[in-house]
């Protein structure tokens, strides 16, 4: 099946509003960021990727991946006369406020980030974890050789993340990096990144800016260190249903969780292994889901 | 508390745990009202209820803020909370950061709730909470 990865496609020379701004920074991200993640869930599809529409027949069916689909009605409406069926892989859309029943009514079956409890009972809807960015590493440092007891890098908008720096700061050694924007100028790169969170017993994972899932959690997956995932309304039990993640209200119980396990080694290397092994299968359901779907 | 009946309608089934039919109302009023610091603190109290405590208490700061942001008021056509809301609000926020465990807010805020001037609490609040921001509001 052909894939067209379409979020950095057709994107304006020059900015000229925040709108154009927007589509060109987030296009440009989920290329360079979101293709690993999304590429592995759709590994086992055998998939031709494409740079344009050209040479496409009327009896293929097509994978599109995209963001700020609302912006691009037109180009989903020339697709729809020139393909058999479309597949969306939809990204972004964190408040789930973007124009996109248009679209959505264009496709066969779309799958989009930003789980929302709305999306559960639409038939031709499924909600995917946000996953990773870019590459993680392949190799991961054992439990007991890591440097640090927690991370957090990232943004500190509001009273939740305050309030993790506050109730975690006399646990040492660790390692924060407090950023003003999210991807902004004091980031670390990639490698950086990666390095000190395969080297975190724990990653601290706070509420995104307007929804419960953020990258990182799905980063500390992947490196294997232990997310303690901030959990409003139970929503990770709703999306991710039988995860064996440590979850909290409030930060101060988190703080009391890496007190209690810090020297505990032989319960924090079953909890890791658990947490490994249950990511492992739940990446293997999304893989099959997508089979399913795809009717390949 | 409110002057719209409607919001006193809300408040009091927020209370009684009539979370479905108050949303309804937050829901109606959403459109016109997201930023009126009445409706914030609303749906903090709703928020909270729903167990979500620090959107809850981020909901309330930004009320707070609002309350206390001239230009915003005028520019939305909306009036300062009354001075019963405003206590209540305090004594929310402070209950908040008990919850949290968070002993050097909570008496930022009592002496901020005596001295009836947020000013010093709000630059305060820019620094640790630099999100709690109205930079597209004004």
């Amino acid at each position: 099946m052909k894939l067209l990865w379409n979020t950095n496609k057709n994107l304006p020379d020059i900015v000229t509003n925040i709108a154009e701004e927007r589509i060109i920074f987030w296009g440009n991200y989920h290329f360079k960021n979101s293709s690993p993640w999304i590429l592995n869930l759709l590994s086992g599809i055998q998939i031709e990727q494409v740079d344009s529409l050209e040479n496409l027949s009327n009896n293929e069916d097509i994978i599109i991946v995209d963001n700020l689909i609302g912006l691009k009605e037109s180009f989903y409406f020339e697709l729809s006369n020139k393909v058999r069926k479309i597949y969306l892989v939809h990204l972004g859309d964190e408040g789930g406020s973007e124009k996109k029943d248009l679209v959505y009514s264009l496709c066969e079956h779309v799958w989009r980030t930003f789980y929302l409890p709305n999306f559960r009972s639409t038939k031709n809807i499924s909600c995917i974890p946000i996953g990773y960015k870019s590459f993680v590493p392949k190799t991961k440092v054992d439990t007991n050789e890591k440097k640090y007891i927690w991370n957090f890098m990232g943004t500190t908008h509001g009273s939740s993340r305050f309030d993790l720096l506050n109730k975690h700061a006399d646990l040492n050694p660790h390692f924060t990096n407090l950023t003003g924007d999210f991807a902004g100028k004091n980031s670390l790169d990639t490698s950086e990144y990666y390095n000190v969170m395969n080297n975190s017993i724990f990653t601290l994972v706070p509420h995104g800016y307007f929804h419960p899932e953020t990258y990182r959690l799905y980063e500390s997956l992947e490196c294997g260190s232990i997310p303690i995932v901030e959990n409003p309304h139970n929503f990770f039990e709703d999306f991710l249903p039988n995860n064996p993640l440590p979850k909290i209200t409030s930060w101060v119980e988190s703080s009391d969780f890496i007190k209690n396990h810090i020297n505990r080694k032989e319960e924090l290397n079953k909890l890791s292994n658990k947490i490994n092994s249950w990511w492992i299968v739940h990446k293997e359901l999304l893989k099959k889901e997508f089979l399913r779907i795809n009717d390949v | 508390m409110f002057n719209n009946t409607e919001f006193n309608n809300a408040y009091n089934l927020i209370k009684n745990n009539e979370l479905n039919e108050a949303n309804n109302i937050l829901i109606k009023f959403r459109s016109s009202f997201f930023l009126h610091p009445d409706y914030l603190f609303l749906m903090s109290l709703f928020l909270v209820k729903s167990k979500r405590i620090y959107l809850a208490i981020d909901t309330a700061l930004l009320s707070l803020k609002v309350d206390n942001t001239d230009s915003v008021l005028k520019k939305h056509g909306y009036e300062n909370s009354s001075e019963e809301l405003i206590e209540e609000r305090y004594l929310f926020l402070i209950s908040m950061f008990e919850k949290i465990k968070n002993s050097e807010l909570v008496d930022i805020l009592e002496k901020t709730m005596k001295n009836k001037n947020p000013t010093s609490f709000l630059l305060y609040l820019e620094k640790i909470m630099p999100g709690i921001c109205l930079k597209n509001k004004l």
